[in-house]
């Protein structure tokens, strides 16, 4: 018994000082950008509470460089690219999973092909395809490509296939066209799924670097996460002003995962389903 | 009978928006990116007809060679402690202990940092007077400039941003195993060790399948941490496949050449899909 006992403590120690020490490779560096953030430069690189309080850190890099419109910018990008991904996967989704149409199936498995493609298969043709069209340095050719995602129709088809058939005939019956059921049936029905995809889709975006990278040449339409890389390339910023840019870009995510973190860690469990 | 046919042309229109979208900014340019991997073409002359020429400079150019190498060590390299990195965590995680929610809540954090802030961060945290040396005590290490060190810097912040996320898909697999199987073992005297090797592992079979493909997909078109913490560099050791397509489309105009890699890239990728499907199917098969 006495062994047991010993043996748990044991265990359980080790798996205290693990845990521990993988949480604190976590926290560290973020509380010490924070903290950083605020500090005078030449402290940065120091282990200490910051001696003076420098909040202009966070007002410099906004008024002399266009960070303000790169985070607009990837506000901008974010909800367009978003709203489109929840009313086009959900209608294609719905369509898959509730109609018979003639090459349905084929039509379902090319959709789901594209997953295998990602965007750094496919930048130089859409690169040259949208020098074409003039869409460099625009917002259309800054989003186009992710106006519709085929993970979010898979996601929207499989939950639009356990929707009871019943509700889709009594609403039917009462004489609801066909686009009302989808607006008024199926989607009240799929609220959570859809904050789901929201979810993903937010994150996913946020985090969008390569496209952005290559298509948004000038101020105009870079986005936040370019805008950063181009502290390290091109600016001779200070690391403290750097970092409070970071903490600006890191913040909504964070603040929004520590109000919802049951619903965040459930959809990206969700990434997961493979049926 | 009319009615019926209208139906199914209504499951058509709802479903066409998206079938015209991916046929024109993926099926379109998946052919395009084959057919312009047989020209030569910089983007301000005319396009020349080179026929296997580029994927004959593939061969033949050693920076490919570098490049190939270094994906390979990336993939392996992160793969590998992904895998056992998050399964532990979630073996770990998925006992009851208190403070069990706070690890949770910490060590999913990263997922919704951006990676380039990540990457951004550890990069000044790896800088030879950096925070690193300074709470490793050790005297100026060159993590970034080193051969040697510059890609197990870059795999680890692949662990940092990407361990959560794993742990997540492992959480759930083993919350899918019923209890029951696990008492039942108990019950015959099955010790840890036994319910681990013959009831865990055999039922998460098909959460590892899930997480080596796709941990292996998204290794092999990593680029975000390249580009912002060593540029590919010292001397090629981080330069991945993702990396030398941006260069040598968007750096030196080379589209023909950037074409042919990006149809590497596609049949690594392809094959890894691939095997994904054929594993998932034998794994029905059996089922049934």
């Amino acid at each position: 018994m006495n062994r047991r006992n010993l043996q748990h403590y044991a265990y359980f120690s080790f798996h205290y000082i693990v845990l521990s020490l993988w949480a604190i490779v976590v926290i560290g560096p973020i509380l010490w950008v924070v903290v950083s953030s605020v500090k005078p430069n030449d402290e940065v690189f120091r282990l200490s509470i910051p001696s003076l309080i420098k909040l202009d850190n966070y007002l410099i890099p906004f008024q002399t460089r266009p960070y303000g419109r790169y985070y607009l910018n990837s506000v901008i990008f974010v909800a367009i690219a978003t709203f489109s991904n929840l009313f086009f996967c959900s209608l294609t989704g719905y369509g898959f999973a509730k109609y018979r149409f003639w090459g349905r199936d084929v039509f379902f498995i090319f959709t789901i092909a594209t997953m295998m493609i990602p965007v750094h298969v496919i930048v130089v043709p859409l690169f040259l395809m949208f020098n074409k069209l003039r869409w460099i340095d625009s917002f259309p050719g800054l989003i186009s490509p992710f106006l519709i995602t085929a993970f979010g129709i898979f996601l929207m088809r499989q939950h639009a296939r356990k929707i009871p058939n019943d509700y889709i005939y009594s609403a039917r019956i009462d004489g609801t066209r066909e686009f009302g059921i989808y607006l008024r049936v199926i989607l009240p029905l799929s609220k959570s799924i859809v904050a789901t995809l929201a979810i993903l889709n937010a994150i996913g975006f946020w985090d969008e670097f390569l496209w952005p990278l290559i298509i948004a040449t000038s101020p105009r339409t870079r986005t936040l996460s370019v805008g950063i890389s181009m502290f390290i390339t091109s600016y001779q910023t200070p690391v403290n002003q750097m970092f409070a840019v970071s903490v600006c870009a890191m913040a909504p995510l964070l603040v929004a995962y520590a109000i919802g973190q049951r619903h965040f860690i459930r959809s990206l469990a969700l990434t997961g389903l493979k049926e | 009978m009319k009615y019926i046919r209208r139906m199914k042309f209504t499951g058509f229109v709802f479903v066409l928006p998206a079938l015209l979208y991916f046929a024109s900014l993926y099926l379109f340019p998946v052919i395009s990116v084959f057919f312009n991997s047989f020209f030569k073409y910089d983007l301000f002359t005319e396009r020349i007809f080179v026929g296997l020429a580029n994927y004959l400079w593939l061969l033949s150019d050693s920076k490919v060679a570098i490049s190939l190498k270094a994906t390979a060590i990336y993939m392996a390299g992160s793969c590998l402690l992904l895998w056992i990195v998050s399964f532990s965590f979630a073996l770990m995680l998925h006992r009851q202990f208190s403070g069990n929610k706070f690890y949770r809540f910490v060590f999913f954090i990263p997922l919704v940092i951006s990676l380039v802030v990540i990457s951004l961060i550890w990069k000044v945290m790896f800088q030879p007077t950096g925070l690193v040396n300074l709470v490793l005590g050790s005297a100026n290490i060159e993590w970034l400039t080193s051969t040697r060190l510059a890609i197990w810097v870059v795999v680890f912040i692949s662990i940092w941003k990407w361990s959560g996320f794993y742990t997540v898909l492992f959480l759930s697999g083993l919350d899918g195993i019923p209890q029951e199987y696990i008492d039942a073992a108990n019950v015959d005297g099955a010790g840890a060790f036994s319910v681990f090797r013959f009831i865990i592992l055999p039922l998460l079979r098909p959460t590892f399948t899930f997480v080596m493909i796709i941990s292996l997909i998204s290794a092999a078109k990593v680029f975000d941490i390249m580009y912002i913490v060593t540029k590919g560099g010292p001397v090629g050791s981080t330069n991945v496949l993702a990396m030398r397509i941006y260069e040598t489309a968007f750096r030196a105009f080379r589209m023909g050449r950037a074409s042919a890699m990006s149809v590497i890239l596609f049949f690594i990728l392809l094959f890894l899909t691939l095997l994904q499907f054929r594993i998932l199917d034998v794994r029905d098969r059996r089922e049934n």
